[in-house]
């Protein structure tokens, strides 16, 4: 683990509702490069609206949040910041419904000027690591949640970002396929070596993560 | 994968709707399709019609509208005749004839000495005498009379002694007949409609030599419109409200081919929210979106232009058979004129698209997941 922090965040702020809500109220944490990184709260306990801080997705409204060393605000001026440093997985997957998986995996990477054959390459490295193979050419409508998660985490990845951002990734899930999930999230962590922050209600195993943080009432605990 | 194969999903995964916007599109371009390719099929026809005559100046009576309501004192010509620059000058009466209900026939007088006889192909013989009459190739069918027949016109019988071909379709469906028979038929003597005007050097007049000739003319008698025939094609007044109404409609067209495209956008945006904000936060740029947007307009645009000319030509084809305009009319498949409505409709689908894809790119992808 290096020592200087991926991504550090000061004395963050989000007020919701004219000032009626305080979503986040003083958040300070730091993550380091490779770590598998938890944030654990109850319900509407603020940490998706940290994570949406963190991904670039909202704007505090004081505080400060740093990549590199270097402001999001700033960082953000780099037109492809966002797709090569995070990827996104979400409880509601959010994919395209008309598309199959291996199209669905290779969205983001229509953004960036890749040749079509390294493209197709590192789709079908992530079908394989996801487990995918035989589905390639499935139309996502016709997946589990399960493999329709796995999709998504594939999607994720697909633009080799620094830093996977899973807000509740197994919350749509069964047990079985949350721990197919999960697993794979240490594997990508591991094998890949994606800085991970996974968001989550439910309590994970300790062998799982490497660092986190319990969040209440837009504090951290 | 492109940003085409992802819109052509989308229109597979709506195959109704789709069909629906693009007979939309297409029945509002058929529309400037037939209007259009009806104007200007009349207005190559009357050009012809001219010009297959080597006629180089054509004068009417001043203020008046259409080749109808012209008059003109026939013995002009003699006097036209003797400017310098002009050739040759002769003269036609037109009327308008209904054989049967609602199916319109062109007569037209002509001198049986003018000039016009000598650049007609006639199979048979050119009439020499007010009783014999020549017919078009057209015309001949339509009203199904051949060499030898008899034709009754304002309650007089005529024989048939020839039918001609035209390059004109105007004339290809009319009746010629001697003008001194015409004016009588119709209570006119001593008038005619037009006056046809063949300048010397016929072969090589160039347009500056022929303008001379016509302010000559025009100099000589102030009270008669003197024009070439582009001028008197161009200028020539039914022609010019059929043409200002074809606009308008078509315009009214395009009006509808914007809103029909418009519409369906705002409906497949508005469905496809979700995913458009999740490509947004997975760091797709806003012009991207755009494109996205755009092609799918333009799509839609373009196949319902190309919809739109084929539902047109079959329009326009039903329209010249029927009896009212059989015989006038020829459709003549311009590859210009059909790459232009493609053009056109291409440019409607662009115009289309950009309301939609700016309401796209204001999508707030964190409104879409707080929602969720």
């Amino acid at each position: 683990m290096s020592k200087e922090p991926l991504i550090e965040v000061k004395d963050l702020h989000k007020v919701y509702k004219d000032g009626r809500v305080n979503a986040l109220n003083g958040v300070n944490l730091e993550i380091y490069q490779g770590e598998f990184f938890c944030v654990r709260g109850p319900s509407g306990s603020g940490k998706s609206t940290l994570l949406h801080l963190i991904g670039g997705l909202d704007r505090p409204t004081s505080g400060v949040i740093q990549f590199e060393g270097e402001d999001l605000d700033s960082a953000y001026k780099n037109r492809h910041f966002r797709i090569k440093t995070f990827g996104f997985v979400f409880q509601a997957f959010y994919l395209w419904p008309t598309l199959n998986v291996e199209e669905n995996i290779l969205l983001p990477l229509l953004e960036l000027s890749i040749k079509n054959k390294e493209k197709q390459k590192r789709v079908n490295e992530l079908i394989e690591i996801v487990g995918l193979v035989k589905r390639k050419r499935a139309n996502v409508r016709e997946l589990s949640v399960g493999e329709r998660q796995r999709v998504a985490i594939a999607r994720a990845l697909v633009s080799k970002p620094k830093v996977l951002l899973a807000d509740e990734p197994t919350g749509s899930l069964d047990s079985s396929n949350a721990t197919i999930i999960l697993d794979l999230f240490r594997r990508i962590n591991r094998q890949e070596m994606v800085t991970i922050m996974l968001v989550t209600h439910a309590i994970l195993p300790d062998e799982l993560w490497d660092r986190g943080i319990e969040i209440l009432d837009g504090r951290v605990k | 994968m492109n940003l085409l194969t992802i819109s052509l999903r989308n229109f597979m995964n709506r195959r109704i709707r789709t069909t629906l916007t693009l007979l939309g599109v297409g029945v509002a371009i058929s529309t400037f399709v037939a209007l259009t390719g009806l104007t200007d099929n009349f207005k190559d026809s009357m050009r012809n019609t001219y010009k297959s005559r080597a006629t180089d100046i054509i004068i009417l009576e001043g203020g008046t509208v259409d080749l109808f309501s012209t008059t003109i004192d026939e013995s002009l010509v003699n006097e036209i005749r003797k400017i310098e620059g002009v050739n040759d000058a002769t003269m036609i009466l037109a009327d308008l004839y209904s054989f049967k209900f609602k199916q319109y026939t062109l007569i037209y007088g002509w001198p049986l000495d003018s000039y016009l006889f000598n650049e007609l192909k006639v199979n048979g013989s050119m009439p020499k005498n007010p009783d014999e009459v020549i017919i078009g190739n057209m015309a001949s069918r339509k009203l199904s009379k051949k060499i030898g027949d008899s034709i009754n016109i304002r309650r007089k019988k005529f024989k048939v002694v020839g039918v001609f071909q035209s390059h004109s379709v105007l004339e290809e469906g009319s009746v010629i007949m001697d003008l001194k028979r015409l004016q009588d038929l119709k209570r006119i003597p001593g008038r005619v409609s037009l006056i046809f005007v063949k300048t010397s050097l016929n072969q090589k007049n160039t347009s500056q030599d022929i303008a001379v000739v016509r302010e000559r003319i025009q100099n000589a008698f102030v009270n008669l419109e003197v024009k070439d025939i582009s001028d008197f094609v161009g200028t020539h007044t039914p022609l010019l409200l059929v043409s200002n109404f074809t606009w308008g409609i078509s315009i009214i067209s395009f009006i509808i081919v914007i809103l029909g495209i418009a519409n369906t956008m705002m409906t497949s945006i508005f469905e496809r929210r979700r995913e458009i904000g999740i490509l947004l936060a997975i760091g797709w740029q806003k012009s991207r979106i755009v494109s996205l947007i755009l092609i799918e307009s333009v799509f839609l645009g373009l196949i319902g232009g190309i919809l739109g000319v084929v539902i047109g030509y079959v329009i326009l084809n039903s329209l010249v058979a029927t009896p009212q305009l059989e015989g006038m009319l020829s459709i003549s498949y311009s590859s210009i004129f059909i790459l232009r409505v493609i053009f056109i409709a291409l440019i409607l689908g662009i115009f289309s698209g950009i309301y939609p894809a700016l309401r796209a790119v204001r999508i707030e992808p964190i409104e879409i997941l707080r929602y969720e």
